[in-house]
């Protein structure tokens, strides 16, 4: 099919699209970058903590020490810059992916799904020759420009983003989002202080139609901004959707990045002209006559690249594999565009048994644990085996071998009263974290005692 | 506004096509509400709310203006009397200026019980919980502080050495005959003296400049400007400091002297007001009913004013078959019943009566299960400062 797709994916087409999505790109990373940095988030999220929870398989990725960790994002917003400057592209694009992509995979705790869109993101412009057109390295080499590159250097950009709203839309066709207005009926009531829409935020109703216009807008909007007729209506709605998801929820810079990146969508004309305007500002002048783009790897780099996009679109129905239900459970939840979509709270008691003396202590988590770390800790089981082999560890250390570490926890999920989360007799220091199901979660099953009944009972 | 729909659910499919047949109209004015959204000046929303809506600005003008100013007046009160009383003490020894000493010191200790759910704002600018009750305190520290004569008392290593624990050790660390000896005839006296009036001093100052932030100092205001439920919101700030203050209630005052933290050994010189050892059964229960009060928005004289409890039911927060206030509101009367049954001082009752007193941990646990993880799901409070999830 790669074949008979060729022809298409490796025409030429103009450079301007890439070219500017480069420039916006590396400059909202730069952005984000420097706004990390200045919240000092860098020192609270990966110097401060005791403890970290790398992901499986990932263990090796440690923080740097706060020097190192420092100037490992001091290198990133290089990096970033690099990519906006379109300046030494290739080792900027490098450099961005590696730094990025290690600063998240330290500790699962920090875990956003945007983060990892810029991982995949970072990762597709190392592949494309964005730094070709309207780039300082076509400056410093001026027989590397081209006006126009192959289709596909664009197309996979568009391709992505268009994945994550579809997915983030098939995820909203849950019956808590569409028949609950879960979790937005707990978080819109929150905003109504706003001004202008606040009084609305109270009522149930407008709960349901965010909810309703939210699965139609990520399912849709790909598809709206991909047709020319569609396409000015459709990215108003893209800064109208996420203007509003910037002003009632706390999530940083995501929202600009989205509203910025689908401008790829745009016609060419668009994106030329735009350059046009910047040329104008900066003087650059441009060769009259068209220069095409040739990778001699193309053919290796188009089947890697629908490798990428077949694992991208298969990883979020890996929870299919799973017993039990998935935004209980969270087992092949990350990774999938599953965003806004649970309230979810949990409370830990940890416990950790001497197996000698068969005495218990409780454990006090913010001994070991950041608040987010504890917050996480509390709903996500691979994390309650990581934290109980932490604790495990550390009495060793202080002379007691072979604890057991068992944990009673309490979980609130979408309008749900809390309930027991994982069988608290079960020794979690003994268990391994895997891809394998995890037996010890509890059912979510409206029936289960609450608290009252199953608490002190062990 | 163009912003109602005019049906209530898009429950069916009929229904979800007709939103989508609209929907390009229906975009533009989402686009026109947000454009006027963006363009209006922030702060106060001057349109009158619907009758059906929960007045949280009043819910929070109530907790500033009848629970929390007055907890502080009256605990920087009791504070200013307290030291007033120790001052009397030290400047005539007396068995009778002792008890008139120790009366005022209980005084005050209980009225910071009814104070320290809010360490938020000018407490927590004070630092009030971590500079006015850290125990056990250190009688090693205090004594060779007294010994030396000169020390700082704002200085990290001394949190041990001052605040309530510490005047509880020198207000009751002997039989009253050998107390008074120690602030007359004994070697260090005048030390001890001067001691007692600084430790007593600080915790009136830190009180009284936790009060002037909450009356002078303006407070008052930015926490009623605080809205929404995110981090350093004044419902945010309630909530999360009110679970911070029963996890402290559960985990110091009963947890550490009943064992739960060392394996099982019984730490009975960790409860709270251990010399005076029979205070911290009371000084339990206020806190419990503290926090009780604060949760349904009760005042000092007993006016249930609108709380976190109506706002839980306005959100109809549910629990099991019931709301979830009322199970909140229970568990804390299950938990002070269970209290309640623990008949001897608790610095005993942890090696006399186990049961009792695991009893009441467990049902402090159970609360802190329900405040903790239902209520701020409830309410959509976020504990975290950092961004989260969402497109």
């Amino acid at each position: 099919m790669l074949q008979k797709l060729k022809p298409y994916l490796t025409a030429q087409v103009s450079a301007a699209p890439l070219a500017v999505f480069r420039v916006i790109f590396g400059g909202m990373m730069l952005a984000s970058i420097l706004r990390f940095m200045a919240k000092g988030w860098v020192t609270d999220l990966y110097v401060t903590p005791k403890v970290y929870f790398p992901y499986y398989g990932f263990e090796w990725v440690q923080p740097l020490g706060e020097t190192g960790m420092h100037a490992l994002f001091i290198l990133m917003a290089l990096a970033a810059l690099g990519l906006m400057l379109g300046l030494f592209y290739r080792l900027s694009a490098v450099l961005f992916f590696l730094s990025f992509t290690y600063v998240e995979l330290i500790d699962k705790t920090n875990y956003l799904n945007h983060y990892y869109f810029v991982s995949v993101v970072a990762l597709l412009l190392v592949l494309v020759p964005a730094h070709r057109h309207f780039s300082l390295d076509v400056l410093r080499k001026p027989h590397t420009w081209v006006s126009h590159v192959p289709r596909w250097a664009v197309l996979i950009f568009k391709l992505q983003l268009g994945l994550v709203y579809f997915y983030a839309g098939l995820a909203k066709l849950h019956p808590d989002w569409l028949l609950e207005a879960m979790p937005l009926r707990y978080w819109l009531p929150a905003h109504t202080h706003l001004p202008l829409i606040g009084t609305w935020l109270d009522k149930a109703w407008i709960a349901y139609l965010f909810c309703w216009f939210g699965a139609f807008y990520d399912l849709t909007i790909p598809f709206f901004l991909s047709w020319r007729k569609s396409r000015l209506v459709a990215y108003a709605t893209v800064i109208v959707f996420h203007v509003l998801t910037a002003v009632l929820f706390q999530i940083g810079m995501f929202p600009y990045i989205m509203m910025v990146s689908t401008l790829i969508f745009f016609s060419e004309k668009f994106h030329e002209r735009l350059l046009q305007g910047l040329k104008g500002i900066t003087r650059a002048r441009t060769p009259a006559f068209q220069r095409y783009s040739h990778t001699t790897a193309q053919p290796i780099l188009l089947y890697l690249l629908a490798l990428h996009f077949a694992v991208q679109a298969l990883v979020p129905w890996r929870f299919i594999l799973y017993p039990g239900q998935l935004f209980w459970t969270e087992q092949g939840y990350r990774f999938s565009w599953r965003v806004m979509l649970m309230e979810k709270t949990g409370t830990a008691f940890f416990y950790v048994r001497d197996p000698k003396t068969g005495r218990e202590t409780e454990i006090n988590n913010r001994d070991y644990l950041t608040v987010n770390q504890e917050k996480q800790v509390a709903t996500q089981p691979d994390m309650m085996v990581q934290y109980a082999h932490l604790l495990k560890q550390d009495f060793a250390s202080r002379g007691i071998a072979n604890a057991e570490v068992r944990a009673e926890i309490y979980v609130a999920m979408n309008g749900r009263g809390s309930r027991l989360f994982i069988d608290p007799t079960v020794n979690l220091a003994a268990e391994k974290d895997s891809f394998l199901p995890k037996a010890w979660i509890l059912p979510l099953n409206p029936n289960t005692a609450p608290p009252q009944d199953a608490l002190g009972q062990n | 506004m163009g912003f109602i729909y005019p049906g209530l659910l898009p429950f069916s499919f009929k229904k979800q096509y007709i939103l989508m047949k609209f929907n390009f109209r229906k975009y533009s004015l989402v686009a026109l509400a947000s454009a006027a959204l963006l363009s209006s000046c922030s702060s106060s929303d001057g349109e009158s709310a619907p009758a059906d809506t929960y007045d949280r600005d009043a819910m929070v003008a109530h907790y500033a203006d009848n629970l929390i100013i007055p907890a502080y007046a009256t605990f920087s009160a009791k504070a200013e009397a307290m030291h007033t009383a120790i001052n009397a003490f030290a400047a005539t020894p007396t068995a009778v200026n002792l008890q008139a000493a120790r009366a005022a010191y209980l005084d005050a200790y209980t009225a910071w019980q009814d104070a320290s759910v809010f360490e938020f704002g000018p407490a927590s600018d004070q630092l009030l919980r971590t500079n006015l009750n850290i125990y056990p305190t250190s009688s090693a520290e205090i004594e060779a502080n007294i010994t030396a004569g000169t020390y700082d008392l704002q200085a990290a290593a001394n949190l041990d050495a001052k605040g309530f624990p510490a005047l509880d050790y020198l207000l009751y660390n002997a039989a009253d005959a050998t107390l008074l000896e120690q602030y007359t005839n004994a070697a260090n006296a005048a030390k001890r003296k001067k001691y007692l009036q600084d430790v007593s001093a600080l915790i009136k100052q830190r009180a009284a400049a936790t009060y002037q932030g909450w009356t002078n100092g303006g407070y008052t205001s930015t926490f009623k400007q605080a809205k929404g439920t995110a981090v350093g919101s004044a419902i945010g700030s309630l909530v999360n400091e009110l679970n911070q203050d029963i996890d402290n209630t559960k985990r110091n005052k009963i947890g550490f002297p009943s064992g739960r933290f060392s394996q099982g050994t019984t730490l009975p010189d960790r409860v709270e007001a251990y010399y005076s050892q029979s205070f911290s059964l009371e000084l339990l229960k206020r806190s419990i009913k503290a926090e009780k009060a604060v949760f349904m928005g009760m005042t000092t004289n007993g006016t249930n004013g609108p709380g976190l409890d109506d706002y839980l039911d306005y959100v109809k927060a549910p629990y099991g078959q019931g709301l979830l206030s009322d199970a909140i509101e229970q568990q804390f009367d299950a938990a002070l019943a269970a209290v309640n049954a623990i008949q001897e001082p608790l610095v005993q009752a942890v090696n006399t009566q186990p049961q009792a007193v695991t009893k009441a941990y467990d049902e402090l646990q159970k609360l802190i299960v329900l405040t903790k993880t239902d209520m701020p799901s409830a309410l959509g409070v976020t504990i975290t400062y950092n961004d989260s999830d969402g497109d």
